[in-house]
């Protein structure tokens, strides 16, 4: 008859029922014989079956926002396949990258809160193509809850604002920032507005009080300093209207 | 600088087998979500996570042979990307060796009978509580094997283990997950012995 150690490497299949038919009867004549091993199939056969059982639940259902958002990586795709069937498209592109990157720093490296302004501009137009679905206006002490528990720092939200026309969407983390940059996405008079939280004072921002107004790809963007974070309201409205959304947003995290 | 917003390409340049490999991939959406977020244990983790992994395969869709288990390359896929970001992450908790978590799980084994009750009662919210708690190496193999309804050398492909430690992973993650949930039942049905 087969030992203990023998039987516990053939316990998986044997609560699988993968095995032949000889070998699982070897193993029940075992089980039989041996209570600690008896105890440790019928856990094991349990908790399978509980599994099992609760497949459907278990997996549960993507967000109808990220199957959106996967179907929409085609699209993004079908652009890289394009250029890679192009040998020579890469290499125009490199070339382009090294023009723009140096044009760009000659004339935009005045400061680096105005590259920094550029990016998250960048970030907003992306981000926007592909919003968040405007159903009931989330809660904003609850999203800044959930945020600090996946995150791990606090995060106040400025909530929607009927008198302000602000709509709060979501919040995001911010592409490549691993966390350090939130994302909040607000509709403003009904067009796109983002506020950015950095989880740090900006290097070069020069005092809390100090506003830059920064206008890059067509939109605008407030910038200052509070709180040991950094800020950032970005929208396509021209001063003073944006002023009057980062007043609201400044009182709100106070 | 104004930028201009670039239209959509137009569909009808499509290839239908295209069409056919990203409909077929789609459908896979919530078992990769349900997945991402064993892994990760974070919402937006794991929608970052299936978004990155569509992007990947729809990127390497030629490469896919067609005929063969859509599923199971989209999981690896997926489960490779994890292990990327993760690398890269300072925030996630550090990969326990495989061999030290199953010794450890040796030492506290305890003497529950089993329970078919156990079965019935147990809520599906505590049941998945019990899955997080799993060392990773067993939740990945036991949710791949019992939810996904992978075979072991799917799993052994998707995870990059052999087939042997793969089986292990799983008996020890189902032992392991078994013993959670009678032991929280105990704990329930004892108050006083808790305090």
């Amino acid at each position: 008859m087969a030992n203990c150690r023998d039987i516990e490497s053939k316990l998986t299949e044997y609560v699988d029922r993968e095995q032949p038919p000889a070998e699982r009867l070897a193993v029940d004549a075992h089980l039989q014989a041996c209570p600690p091993c008896r105890a440790r199939a019928e856990g094991e056969q349990v908790a399978h079956d509980l599994l099992c059982s609760r497949r459907e639940t278990l997996r549960g259902s993507a967000p109808a926002d990220l199957r959106r958002r996967c179907a929409a990586q085609r699209r993004t795709s079908r652009g890289f396949a394009r250029l890679t069937r192009r040998p020579w498209v890469p290499l125009s592109l490199a070339a382009s990258l090294v023009l723009f990157t140096g044009l760009f720093l000659f004339f935009a490296w005045g400061s680096s809160v105005e590259t920094y302004a550029a990016q998250l501009a960048a970030d907003h137009l992306k981000c926007f193509q592909f919003p968040p679905s405007e159903g009931a206006a989330p809660d904003a002490t609850l999203v800044g809850r959930n945020w600090q528990e996946s995150m791990g720092w606090a995060l106040k939200v400025a909530a929607s604002a009927p008198t302000e026309q602000l709509r709060l969407l979501g919040v995001r983390r911010c592409g490549s920032s691993r966390g350090r940059v939130a994302h909040l996405l607000y509709k403003w008079r009904g067009q796109p507005l983002s506020v950015y939280v950095l989880n740090r004072r900006f290097d070069r921002t020069p005092t809390a009080s100090h506003d830059h107004d920064v206008n890059r790809l067509g939109e605008h963007a407030i910038v200052w300093t509070e709180h040991e974070r950094t800020y950032a309201v970005i929208a396509s409205s021209r001063m003073p209207d944006l002023q009057n959304a980062a007043v609201y947003v400044r009182r709100s995290i106070e | 600088m104004v930028l201009r917003r670039r239209p959509p390409p137009s569909d009808s340049s499509v290839d239908p087998k295209d069409d056919e490999f990203a409909r077929d991939a789609l459908a896979y959406v919530d078992s990769l979500y349900g997945t991402a977020l064993r892994l990760t244990r974070n919402r937006a983790d794991a929608e970052d996570l299936v978004q990155e992994t569509y992007l990947k395969a729809f990127r390497a869709s030629a490469q896919f042979e067609r005929g063969t288990n859509l599923k199971a390359w989209l999981f690896t896929i997926l489960h490779n990307t994890f292990r990327n970001l993760r690398r890269h992450d300072v925030r996630s908790p550090v990969d326990v060796d495989s061999e030290t978590v199953e010794q450890a799980v040796d030492l506290i084994a305890q003497e529950h009978s089993p329970e078919q009750l156990l079965t019935r009662d147990t809520l599906d919210a505590d049941l998945q509580a019990a899955l997080d708690a799993l060392p990773e190496a067993f939740r990945q193999a036991v949710w791949l094997r019992d939810v996904e309804e992978f075979s072991y050398a799917e799993i052994a492909r998707i995870v990059g283990v052999p087939i042997g430690t793969v089986m292990s992973r799983i008996s020890r993650g189902r032992k392991l997950l078994y013993e959670r949930l009678a032991g929280s039942r105990a704990a329930v049905r004892r108050p006083s012995d808790v305090a």
